[in-house]
């Protein structure tokens, strides 16, 4: 009795053991494939768009995405052609292992006359492995700039693998034409400003710090000159806002001084590129700033280089900054690189960047991770609402007279989420929403859904809606 | 090498010493001990003559001893019953039989025995460290389902719970989990940073007792005893031949929440299985813990304190022939499901869950020889296999489906493994000298997210001595010596201690001590590495390591020692200084990147005195306490102005078990009042004084015998309803706040649970 008794209770402790030993399975999401949103405005001033088709998450295997092409009013071939070439109305998409979207390019013919009546649509039709369609599986392009009268989108911020709190690409965002636009923090180190200014800044999503050396010539300038190199780092101190450009972006006040007409007064600066938010430290570089006329010169060279080289850049006032990226593979290089659309043509900006905290009695440079600077230089304008006041649904053309438009390039800022609290939930906020008013008028609501994996979103990759409440006139 | 040497000399010349001992024996002396009742008395030792010759009753109660012819003396003695004394003279022949002894069971039952510090167990009182204990009458009486309820009333020990994580931490004479060494049956307990979570991670249904020892305790049990140690001593199945089970039941609210066996409230289930046959022993056992969490003032999922489920497991098979050698080995496993819920996103309905999943693997193996009264070795290994793993879901209300978070970093999973070994030996020279020496072996290693990859792993090992003097028949002296060495980074040279005990009279013990500590740097501390937004910390290899002085003495006095009213009363006194602190700041080599420096300095200072007493059916302890901590911005009077160089905390805490013997029913109340704890805090370029406020912790409870197989305990948990102390501070705001109020406890609660004991004999 009792050995059977002991067996029973034995075995009853072994089968615990073994059940305890077994984690419950939780499947991955759904991966799917759609368009950011089912509208776009291709304006006049562009000649080309690029239609990001975005994935829940990376592809494990090469996807294939068979997209069908209508056009309306234009003819493939003649007034537009697409990147991946169509065929028989068909593009065949396809996105490597271990990316998490794909892009199809339109691009218009020189030369072409368009009434603005004409359109395009995109159709997911069929995508290989385990994606599915998504519920946004179309896309009309419409040949003028259109208004949006609102959408949902989601921003890719993810390169690769990266930590959602230090995503590597900025996004600028268009909401009148349902645009998004992703360049990588890194691909740039310097703007020169296209305004009568002769500013250059460094940059602040890559937490750049630049120092002046009482050098004019390049070639005289030594390892010996950037000693200590912890004077070019960013310490949570006040002085290290000498280091960097105005957090608020106040051009007379870049770490940089204005380029004088006076050659000999253009010292050579050492520039420190930054390894803010995750991004791999790279060589630093001496660089000199001279006038050309209405451009600049560019001379730069490695620390340790006895000689330098040159680029020269022109004004464009299309632009707010023309950039400038400096890259070291086999030779130091300078290139233009394209990372900001026209200054008419976003109205927001969400990436990793450097702004301020109070720290003690004082403020120290500190970088925020989402954080939304609204283009204030062109005329955007924003504000927030409390939910408590009025509903993000109910808000309507009526409270705009009441209300005040602030032109801090932070009146979003990160005020919309919270990513560490001990009284409120790490997530979007929800009890409140923004109204944002365009460099053309047009006033539109903005309702963050998710960006942390705190409220059901993904961390670097933000998603809103937003609403026309009031077109431009 | 020479360590090695000498390690040897230690472990394998000594005991060869003793064995080349002449024999030549002719009678065999048998007998029997019993107690006043008649029923045989187990482990009881029969000393021959001079410590010619020993041996330990089984559980019949019988002895036998070989000798030559002659007159000889016995002394047989018990930890339970009062020594006896038996002279006799053998004739020739070959067996000779001792008449029955009867062993009185001590009257002092305040007399207790402790392991910690010793080779052997020993009468408290005897014991040259001061030791506290948490019997086995107060854990039974309390209901406790875990240790941090019982340790809560203790003087001395404060314990903080993160909300966030989950986890509560201790703190012992002011100083915080990663100074206090938590040993379980003497081997360190695992943890996988500075918390001390293990503590909430073992079965209290297989604990006997806890032995708390204030002050560094390094020389015997190496880094991590700054502040002290909490030797936390497991149930031993003690008599030969039986079969018996145990089981537990209990259900505790939730301050007024409470469903019935899972959801609200605490929900505690424990089997236990005991069969010893001949010399083997075996055990097993099974407790689940569950808490469903507690809202407080949240509205939505997410709780204020996170459900939790505790699965624990525990295995022994033993070997004892109950004279010389015992062995044996033991698994504790632990399985444990921390939830964080999220709050539902109105914007999206949906919600974000964490599930914090550890496992521990926790493997022993004991073995202890003595071939003599003389001569003692004990082998202890263990190895740990420890992970905690966070799975991120996301649940989405539109269609109930729950699916994995692909955030990057959202499904981190650390394993932390520790290999330990410890060979102690003892020896008696003669009843003036005994020592005990021995050597150990920690080697740690870890793997996750945040620790440096490639991280090489850590190896110490040391030596220790600690022989033990009698320079008068009332002065014993102890000093004490550890030789470690570390694979990573250089540990102290010699860690050295001295303990003094003088018995002034009968009723009056003076005991001193002085003693240095250490702290390894851990692997977090050298190896750390995490980068992210808005962090930069990496870990320093170049750390040293923490140290400690620390002097501490205390005065006991038997006021009363009478058969109706016994009274014992202790006055003590501390100080301890550390040194070379770890703590995180900013690197000087790259402001931009924050590091862990040798750099704080610390204090304790303060005094107690506990009362013990014991009249009739009532045993009531009252202790008070005043901790002084140390102000760190003492020092800087040109910045901050003239400053206090301590803080005080007075602590009151008092034990009152009444046993109304006709009901068959025991009364528990334990209480302790915590003082303010004032804290000196830096506000920008000002200090000042934050307060957190004082409270009273107390708990109530019945215990009543129903019948042979079952004990009715019921009680009162927090009868004060602390819930959160407030905090003066004002540095609420920022990410990284500590300021706000300091959550305590969920509330008043109840418990009500039932005890099953059936045993073969």
């Amino acid at each position: 009795m009792n050995r059977i008794l002991t067996k029973t209770l034995f075995a009853f402790l072994t089968l615990t053991f073994l059940y305890s030993c077994k984690d419950d399975e939780v499947p991955l999401p759904d991966n799917l494939i759609t368009f950011s949103s089912n509208e776009v405005g291709f304006s006049d001033s562009e000649q080309e768009i690029e239609i990001p088709l975005q994935l829940t998450r990376a592809v494990e295997n090469t996807t294939t995405l068979m997209i069908d092409l209508t056009a309306t009013g234009l003819t493939y071939g003649n007034e537009f052609t697409t990147l991946p070439e169509a065929s028989n109305n068909s593009i065949s998409v396809i996105i490597p292992a271990g990316s998490n979207e794909g892009i199809v390019k339109i691009i218009k013919k020189a030369d072409v006359f368009l009434t603005g009546s004409e359109s395009i649509q995109l159709k997911i039709q069929t995508a290989s492995n385990e994606v599915l369609v998504g519920s946004t599986a179309s896309v009309d392009i419409k040949f003028a700039s259109i208004v949006s009268s609102g959408s949902t989108m989601q921003l890719n911020g993810i390169i690769d693998t990266e930590s959602g709190s230090s995503a590597g690409n900025s996004v600028f965002v268009d909401l009148s034409n349902n645009q998004s636009s992703a360049v990588a923090r890194s691909s740039w180190d310097l703007g020169f400003a296209n305004s009568s200014d002769f500013r250059v800044i460094i940059n602040n999503t890559s937490s750049a710090t630049v120092k002046m050396v009482a050098k004019s010539d390049l070639n005289t300038v030594t390892a010996a000159d950037t000693i200590p190199a912890a004077s070019w780092s960013l310490g949570y101190t006040p002085e290290s806002f000498d280091l960097i450009d105005d957090v608020s972006g106040d051009l007379s006040k870049t770490a940089m001084a204005a380029v004088s007409s006076t050659d000999a007064d253009n010292k050579v600066y050492i520039l420190n590129p930054g390894t803010g938010g995750g991004i791999a430290p790279r060589p630093w570089w001496k660089i000199r700033i001279l006038r050309k006329g209405e451009g600049y010169t560019l001379q730069y060279a490695r620390i340790n280089a006895t000689t330098f080289q040159s680029i020269d850049i022109a004004k464009n006032a299309e632009y707010h900054f023309k950039y400038v990226g400096l890259t070291s593979n086999a030779t130091p290089q300078a290139a233009l690189v394209s990372v900001e659309p026209k200054k008419a043509n976003w109205d927001i900006k969400w990436s990793y960047k450097l702004y301020q905290t109070a720290f003690g009695a004082d403020y120290i440079p500190y970088a925020f991770s989402d954080l939304i600077v609204t283009n204030t230089a062109a005329g955007v304008t924003a504000a927030e609402i409390l939910t408590s006041d009025v509903s993000y649904t109910a808000f309507s053309e009526g409270h705009l007279t009441s209300l005040t438009f602030s032109s801090d390039p932070y009146a979003i800022g990160a005020n919309w989420r919270v990513t560490s609290s001990s009284t409120e939930s790490v997530g979007v906020r929800t009890d409140r929403f923004y109204v944002l008013k365009d460099s053309a008028g047009n006033v539109y609501k903005i309702k963050f859904i998710s960006f942390h994996a705190n409220d059901g979103g993904e961390r670097g990759k933000p998603k809103f809606e937003y609403e026309l409440v009031k077109k431009g006139s | 090498m020479k360590f090695f040497v000498l390690l040897f000399s230690i472990c394998c010349i000594t005991p060869a010493y003793c064995w080349s001992q002449k024999s030549q024996p002719t009678v065999k002396i048998v007998g029997y001990v019993y107690d006043a009742n008649k029923k045989p008395v187990l482990g009881a030792t029969i000393i021959l003559d001079k410590n010619l010759a020993i041996n330990h009753t089984d559980s019949l109660g019988r002895f036998e001893i070989k000798t030559a012819p002659g007159d000889h003396t016995l002394n047989i003695s018990h930890l339970s019953y009062t020594k006896q004394h038996i002279d006799l003279t053998t004739g020739s022949q070959k067996i000779f039989t001792v008449a029955d002894i009867i062993l009185l069971e001590k009257t002092d039952t305040l007399e207790e025995y402790v392991v910690t510090g010793q080779f052997e167990p020993m009468a408290l009182k005897n014991s040259i460290y001061q030791v506290r204990i948490i019997t086995s009458e107060q854990i039974k009486l309390r209901g406790a389902t875990t240790i941090q309820t019982l340790l809560n009333t203790e003087l001395g020990i404060r314990l903080s719970n993160d909300l966030t994580l989950g986890t509560t931490d201790i703190q012992l004479l002011g100083m915080s989990g990663q100074n206090v060494k938590i040993l379980l049956d003497g081997i360190p307990m695992t943890d996988r940073g500075a918390t001390r979570e293990s503590l909430g991670q073992i079965d209290i249904n297989t604990i006997d007792r806890i032995e708390i020892v204030e002050g560094p305790m390094s020389v015997l049990y190496g880094t991590d005893a700054l502040a002290g140690v909490i030797n936390i001593i497991t149930k031993q199945g003690k008599s030969k031949d039986n079969l018996s089970v145990s089981a537990r039941f209990q259900e505790e609210t939730a301050q007024n929440s409470y469903e019935a066996l899972s959801g609200n409230g605490v929900h505690n289930q424990n089997v236990n299985l005991n069969w010893n046959h001949n010399y083997w022993q075996t055990e097993a056992g099974i407790t689940r813990n569950n808490f469903g969490g507690w809202s407080g003032e949240n509205t939505g999922r997410a709780k204020r304190w996170m459900p939790k489920d505790q699965m624990l497991y525990h295995a022994t098979i033993g070997f004892n022939n109950t004279t010389h050698f015992k062995t044996w080995y033991r698994l504790n496993m632990t399985d444990e499901d921390l939830q964080s819920l999220g709050n539902i996103n109105p914007n999206n309905n949906k919600a974000s869950d964490k599930n914090y999943l550890t496992k521990r693997y926790f493997h022993q193996i004991q073995a202890e020889y003595t071939p003599s009264s003389k001569f003692g070795i004990s082998l202890v290994g263990s190895y740990t296999d420890y992970s905690r793993k966070t799975l991120s879901t996301n649940i989405d209300f539109n269609t109930g489906k729950r699916t994995l978070s692909t955030e990057a970093g959202s499904q981190d999973k650390s394993t932390f493994k520790t290999a330990f070994s410890r060979v102690t030996t003892q020896y008696k020279a003669n009843e003036f000298i005994a020592i005990i020496a021995g050597a150990d072996y920690h080697n740690n290693s870890s793997i996750g997210a945040r620790i440096m990859v490639n991280a090489p792993p850590i190896t110490e090992y040391a030596l220790f001595i600690a022989p033990e003097f009698k320079v008068w028949h009332k002065i014993s002296l102890r000093p004490g010596l550890r030789l470690p060495r570390n694979s990573q980074y250089k540990a102290p040279t010699l860690v050295p201690s001295l303990n003094a005990k003088w018995t002034i009279s009968e009723s009056i013990n003076f005991r001193m001590g002085y003693a240095r500590g250490f702290r390894s740097p851990d692997l977090r501390e050298l190896y750390f590495t995490f980068f992210d937004a808005s962090h930069s910390i990496t870990g320093n290899p170049d750390l040293k390591a923490e140290f400690s002085n620390s002097l501490n003495g205390s005065l006991q006095y038997v006021v009363l020692n009478k058969t109706s009213v016994k009274w014992t009363t202790t006055i003590g006194g501390f100080y301890n200084v550390f040194n070379d602190l770890i703590t995180t700041a900013i690197s000087a080599k790259d402001p931009a990147i924050t590091s862990y420096i040798n750099i704080e300095k610390y204090q304790t200072l303060g005094g107690n005195m506990n009362n013990n007493l014991q009249y009739k059916n009532l045993q009531l302890t009252i202790g008070y306490q005043n901790i002084g901590r140390y102000n760190r911005y003492t020092t800087e009077t040109e910045l901050y102005g003239e400053l206090p160089t301590y803080t005080w905390t007075p602590e009151l805490n008092s034990n009152v078990i009444y046993n109304f013997r006709k009901l068959k029913t025991q009364v528990n109340f334990a209480f302790k009042f915590s003082g303010k704890l004032p804290v000196y805090e830096i506000d920008g370029e000002t200090v000042s004084l934050t307060k957190r406020g004082a409270f009273s912790m107390a708990d109530l409870g019945f215990s009543k015998d129903l019948g042979k197989l079952l004990r009715l305990n019921i009680g009162v948990r927090n009868l004060f309803n602390v819930t959160n102390l407030t905090n003066t501070s004002s540095s609420t705001t920022g990410a990284h706040s500590s300021g706000g109020s300091v959550p305590m406890s969920y509330g008043r609660s109840y418990f009500a649970g039932i005890a099953f004991h059936w045993s073969k004999k």
